[in-house]
């Protein structure tokens, strides 16, 4: 027993040393920009639900902090005045074109100057992703953006809201990476949601209300705002001919450049399924049923979910909601949405976790933190000259550190509309959005001058060609993973040992290697006489009652039978019934009370001076010879 | 049917918690244990605990068993035996929290034991102590009528340094003239979002 036991600690301990370096792993990866955009979606939902994450992630920032100072704010962009430096760590990195044929988004106005880098020389770290640097640290690619998303599954898909979450980090796969054509095509949608044609075929419909791919078309559909809500989910076709409302929007959209200049024309390997873990059983999730189930948890629709999830999961998800799907679908319908917020916590359950007022209103602020510095920012070109490194360039709104802003502002309001889950996200991003006057170009410092950049067309051919698809899991290595952590998060230390030496003996799938490291050194233990430690005072309640059930377990536990019993209905019911028993009893000792107070025989009255003479019991004349009867009045009763 | 009204009124009284004695003021979670303060304890931060592992329930526990059975007394003395609100008395006795308290922590530590002090803790040799803190409000008959249960598990590493703080808290306003204290279902549910977080945050 005692092997077994320290067996599991140590199970415990490689656990958590495997999330730490889990942490480790992101900070190598934080150059991409991709991963980096993943790590900072990640840590915003995780503050919301899951404390373990935050920490993780908290350690990760103090490290990133130690290397470089300009990382780590750029995770935060509430804090301080230093631009957030993602201008060339963006998800169009990899050198989008800029809608005015001016330099590339990866062109910053000013890094901090406490970094100490040139701004137009990008740091090794800020190496875009297409650069196929092999080992680099910009060499993080949409495979490890995948790894990453299937990773979270394994670990994060029983909290509150995660399946929302992971339709936005699909969406934003899907835009970036590509995972097919069809993922990538986008359509023209009527506001009711009918598909009416591919972007890419002609002008802009008369009756499109707004534009999507197919999965996100599907999502914001019904929606208040569909147009903006595709937006929001990456789609920027709507940016072509856009109606008013959405001119301030697309420019911040701007910020991406177009897809088809990204690493998205390379396309990368599909997603697997999200999964959800529901009374501790994995069910896979398609992807439109994550949609539907998505939109179910923000309050929309519902309808969807029927139609596309798996029986099994429906079936999962109808007892975890104590609604038989088949028996009641509007019952079960109508509670999904508060099941998928709470964690799939059963009925009359607290949630599993929630929204934090103060984080939805930090997010808010966030985001109108982020518009403002989008708004206050102007791009430069290079020029190549030392004593005027590069002149203001007036597409404030449309790329390069503005445009990182703008990816800010998108993605801290997205979080601020999801933290609120039933408020209405699109409004919001409107009144945001509302046209601002384009600030006037600031002047800009002399800075020195930045290496020439290649030349980009116009039409996206500018980008180097992205590295192949690096480090996909195999089905194998992902079931090994998967097995690995969900025996560890269950705590199962013979499991998690088993899965463990197992993904060793894989070779460890590519990252068990990232992840691994030597036992940690044991706390040493305080010493007996630590003046922190008070000799604590008697505690005779509790030595009686917990000490009691401490030293007797079975016997507690039949007390707790006991007093379970104790407040029950019936028990409840008896109290009444004595009570009302008890009351009845008052009562009628009171009446009895009453009657005995009552003045008692011969002093009433007949009546004789209000009504007739009453009958005399006695003869008249011609008598009987018998004896007249007595007339007392109580002769009848016997009583005299 | 008066005596009947009259009956339910009195009962009703009774349930509806009349002022009885004052309830303990709570207290640091740490007082009489460490010279510290409970409140910069990180909340719900992953834990590792070394084995074996003790534990130990603040002042504040001892308060609340202390409170409970002051209001008994106080009561038992105002109401005749017959009428004695049995089933507040079954809601409200700290067995019941004792008990669930204690099978949350044999769920996650078979072996778990219990001792008295950190002193103790460190004599015995344990290697993580988790020290059970309770804050329990009681329903004011004319004020809030809220019984909220707030319960903290506070985890110590070898050191006896505090780690993470893991907590569950439930209410129940209770309705007027009712007897549905629901204290052992506040206690439960309080409880299980303890056992739940630390499922995924203790190992």
């Amino acid at each position: 027993m005692k092997d077994l036991a320290g067996q599991m600690h140590d199970v415990g301990s490689a656990y958590q040393r495997m999330t730490q370096a889990a942490a480790r792993a992101r900070q190598r990866a934080i150059a991409n920009p991709l991963i980096q955009q993943y790590v900072a979606e990640a840590e915003k939902y995780r503050q919301c639900y899951d404390r373990l994450a935050i920490n993780t992630l908290d350690a990760l920032a103090k490290k990133l902090d130690a290397i470089d100072p300009g990382d780590t704010a750029s995770l935060t962009p509430g804090s301080g005045t230093q631009a957030i430096a993602t201008a060339n760590r963006s998800p169009d990195a990899g050198a989008p074109k800029s809608p005015s044929g001016g330099p590339p988004s990866g062109t910053p106005l000013a890094a901090s100057p406490s970094s100490g880098q040139s701004p137009a020389q990008p740091s090794p770290s800020a190496a875009p992703v297409a650069s196929g640097t092999p080992g680099s640290p910009g060499s993080g690619s949409c495979a490890d953006l995948r790894n990453d998303i299937a990773a979270m599954d394994a670990q994060s898909n029983a909290l509150p809201g995660y399946i929302g979450m992971r339709v936005q980090l699909a969406s934003l796969y899907n835009k970036l990476c590509g995972a097919s054509a069809t993922q990538r095509t986008e359509y023209w949608y009527t506001a009711d949601g009918r598909q009416l044609g591919p972007v890419g075929a002609g002008d802009r419909p008369a009756n499109a209300a707004y534009a999507a791919t197919a999965d996100i078309g599907q999502q914001c559909a019904g929606t208040a705002n569909p147009s903006m809500c595709a937006l929001a989910a990456g789609a920027i076709s709507n940016c072509k001919s856009p109606p008013s409302d959405l001119s301030s929007a697309c420019a911040v959209a701007g910020g991406y450049g177009d897809p088809a200049d990204t690493v998205a024309a390379t396309g990368g390997d599909p997603l697997p399924d999200a999964k959800l873990t529901i009374g501790g059983k994995i069910y896979n999730v398609p992807n439109a049923c994550a949609q539907a189930l998505a939109q179910a948890g923000d309050g929309g629709r519902t309808t969807q979910v029927v139609r596309t999830c798996p029986d099994d999961l429906l079936a999962a998800l109808g007892q975890a909601e104590g609604k038989d799907p088949n028996i009641d679908p509007t019952a079960f319908l109508s509670g999904l949405g508060p099941l998928l917020n709470k964690g799939f916590a059963p009925p009359g359950a607290a949630s599993k976790g929630g929204f934090d007022q103060a984080f939805c209103a930090q997010m808010e602020n966030n985001a109108q933190v982020c518009k403002q510095r989008q708004d206050n920012m102007v791009s430069c070109i290079p020029t190549g000259n030392i004593q005027q490194p590069c002149v203001p360039q007036d597409n404030t709104n449309m790329s390069g550190q503005a445009g990182a802003f703008g990816d800010c502002y998108k993605l801290y309001s997205r979080f601020a509309g999801m933290c609120r889950m039933n408020a209405n996200l699109r409004p919001q991003i409107a009144t945001a959005s509302l046209p601002k006057p384009p600030p006037a170009p600031k002047p800009v410092a002399p800075k020195p001058a930045p290496p020439p950049q290649a030349p980009k067309s116009v039409t996206g051919g500018s980008q180097a060609p992205p590295p192949p698809p690096q480090s996909t899991m195999s089905p194998q290595c992902q079931q090994l993973v998967s097995s690995y952590v969900a025996a560890a998060q269950a705590n199962d230390g013979p499991r998690a040992l088993a899965g463990y030496n197992a993904l060793k003996g894989a070779g460890g799938c590519g990252v068990l290697a990232k992840v691994d490291r030597p036992m940690p050194q044991a706390q040493p233990a305080a010493p007996a006489d630590d003046p922190r430690f008070i000799s604590r005072g008697a505690t005779p309640l509790s030595d009686q009652v917990v000490g009691g059930c401490n030293d007797s377990p079975a016997e507690c536990q039949r007390r707790v039978q006991q007093l379970r019993a104790g407040v029950s209905p019936e028990a409840q019911a008896a109290l009444f019934m004595n009570a009302v028993s008890i009351g009845l009893q008052l009562g009628a000792t009171v009446a009895n009370g009453m009657a005995g107070a009552m003045p008692q025989g011969g002093g009433g009255t007949n009546m004789n001076s209000i009504g007739n003479r009453p009958v005399q019991h006695t003869y008249g004349q011609g008598a009987p010879t018998r004896p007249a009867p007595r007339n007392g009045p109580s002769d009848i009763t016997g009583t005299k | 049917m008066i005596t009947r009204l009259r009956a339910l009124g009195a009962v009703a009284l009774l349930l509806a918690g009349c002022t009885g004695p004052p309830p303990p003021k709570p207290v640091d979670a740490f007082q009489g244990l460490l010279n510290m303060s409970s409140a910069n304890v990180p909340t719900d931060a992953p834990v590792t605990m070394g084995r074996p592992v003790a534990f130990m329930t603040s002042d504040n526990v001892e308060n609340y068993i202390g409170g409970i059975k002051d209001a008994n007394e106080y009561w038992g003395k105002r109401i005749p035996a017959s009428l004695t609100n049995t089933v507040v008395m079954a809601d409200i006795d700290p067995t019941y929290f004792s008990a669930q308290m204690l099978a949350v922590l044999r769920k996650h530590y078979p072996n778990i034991e219990r001792v008295h002090d950190f002193r103790e803790a460190v004599q015995k040799g344990m290697k993580g102590v988790i020290l059970v803190d309770l804050k329990m409000k009681w329903m004011e008959p004319y004020g809030d009528r809220t019984n909220r249960m707030h319960v903290d598990f506070y985890f110590f590493d070898a050191g006896m340094n505090p780690v993470s703080k893991i907590g569950g808290e439930d209410e129940w306003k209770v309705p007027f003239a009712s007897m549905e204290g629901h204290v052992q279902k506040i206690t439960d549910s309080a409880l299980q979002q303890i056992d739940s977080k630390m499922t995924t945050l203790v190992h």
